[in-house]
């Protein structure tokens, strides 16, 4: 498993040849991207059997969507994340149904996703930029969206971590993620 | 849509992205991407727009037992849903040289073409990937003007499409149109490429967006190739 992202050229010929059904490339995709995909996996299940099945649906997914990928979507490795963290909500909303509650805000509060190590994990020159337009937002907003992308949260969880109303969540949610955009067209 | 829905669409496909909907906005707001490509596209933005956050994880292997579980889940994928006479060319996959296994390949592939009364040159060929494994069998019929493509091992269709490609001599690529990934496809073929059909003519097929290459040639990855073998009789 390697440590520093595959180039995306790579991964780009990789997903061409797994659409037209070559397994092989698919392994060596599963190979390049596996590691750094399983960390995202496991941040938001917060368990390694959950994390895992996530892992096999979205593997799949990509294989069967692999014709799909165009490069206006992002680079391969941002395009397979997505799908592993769209499977990962998925897996997370069937399944609070049956957690009690106490339960979750207590796997919540590992890891604040909000801290300083963040921005200086974030190296390359697009997640800087993205750090730099979270910055500008106001506290509130900026804790709202990294809770949520980091650890799955809902917006009613959002409320009972930032011992806030809802309504006053949804509004940091609205107004945050409009000003990020717009931050980000600048 | 008003300015304000217009808000609200985007604003719901950035929680969507952000995984933040309450369960019963979520389910609605996924049944509508399944027929809104405008909404799917604006949640492809927010994924995009987000996803450098995912750079902050350090990788972490996966189990060794992960892969298996993966492979054994795409196998039915993989070799289609029936058993047809064209999957028992997947035997030909572990033969020693590329060449080797294309020609056997499509010795058995002429062997299989069902016996019509040959009005003129037929060809055929195999649309085979990097590895040579192949991909497509394609027969081309120039006095009736016929294409017929068949998958050689069936694929669910996915956003990009199939489209095939003729290559003469030096000739720029001409269009047959977009191939069916699950299904045969059968089509007439235009009088003027009907004449320009010739033995060891290359075929090639590129991923293009729906409904084709918008430059008339190809804009995509050219993923399979082969080239046109005559058959008589």
């Amino acid at each position: 498993m390697t440590t520093t992202p595959p180039r995306a050229e790579l991964l780009a010929g990789l997903l061409a040849r797994t659409a037209t059904g070559d397994e092989r490339a698919f392994q060596r995709l599963y190979e390049a991207t596996g590691a750094h995909l399983f960390a995202v996996a496991l941040r938001i299940m917060k368990a390694r059997d959950a994390a895992e099945d996530v892992m096999q649906d979205a593997y799949v997914r990509i294989w069967d969507s692999a014709s799909s990928y165009a490069p206006e979507k992002g680079t391969p490795l941002a395009w397979m994340a997505a799908i592993v963290r769209h499977r990962a909500i998925d897996a997370l909303r069937r399944r609070r149904a049956h957690v009690p509650l106490d339960e979750i805000a207590e796997r919540e509060t590992l890891a604040d996703p909000a801290a300083d190590a963040l921005a200086q994990a974030l190296q390359g020159a697009e997640a800087r930029r993205l750090m730099a337009c979270l910055e500008g937002l106001g506290e509130a907003q900026k804790r709202c969206i990294l809770y949520a992308y980091f650890d799955g949260l809902t917006q009613e969880a959002l409320a009972r971590r930032l011992e806030a109303p809802l309504g006053t969540v949804k509004s940091w949610l609205r107004r945050g993620l409009m000003h990020l955009k717009e931050c980000l067209e600048r | 849509m008003t300015p304000e829905e217009r808000e609200e669409l985007e604003r719901q496909a950035a929680e969507y992205a952000l995984g933040t909907l309450p369960a019963d906005e979520r389910a609605r707001f996924e049944a509508r991407l399944a027929h809104d490509a405008a909404a799917c596209k604006l949640v492809d933005a927010w994924d995009r727009r987000l996803s450098p956050l995912n750079e902050a994880h350090a990788p972490i292997a996966p189990p060794p037992t992960l892969w298996p579980r993966i492979a054994r889940a795409i196998a039915p994928r993989a070799l289609g849903a029936g058993r047809s006479p064209w999957s028992s060319l997947r035997l030909w996959r572990g033969l020693a040289g590329a060449g080797l296994a294309a020609a056997l390949a499509l010795a058995l592939i002429v062997a299989l073409l069902p016996r019509e009364a040959a009005l003129g040159p037929r060809y055929v060929a195999l649309l085979a990937d990097e590895a040579a494994t192949p991909v497509f069998q394609v027969s081309l019929d120039a006095e009736s003007g016929r294409l017929a493509a068949r998958p050689l091992a069936p694929r669910a269709a996915g956003e990009r499409v199939y489209e095939l490609w003729l290559i003469a001599g030096d000739a720029a690529p001409r269009s047959l149109g977009v191939l069916s990934p699950d299904a045969a496809t059968e089509r007439a073929l235009p009088a003027a490429i009907a004449a320009e059909l010739a033995e060891l003519a290359v075929l090639a097929v590129s991923l293009e967006p729906p409904g084709g290459s918008p430059t008339g040639q190809p804009s995509g990855p050219v993923i399979l190739k082969g080239r046109l073998a005559r058959i008589d009789g």
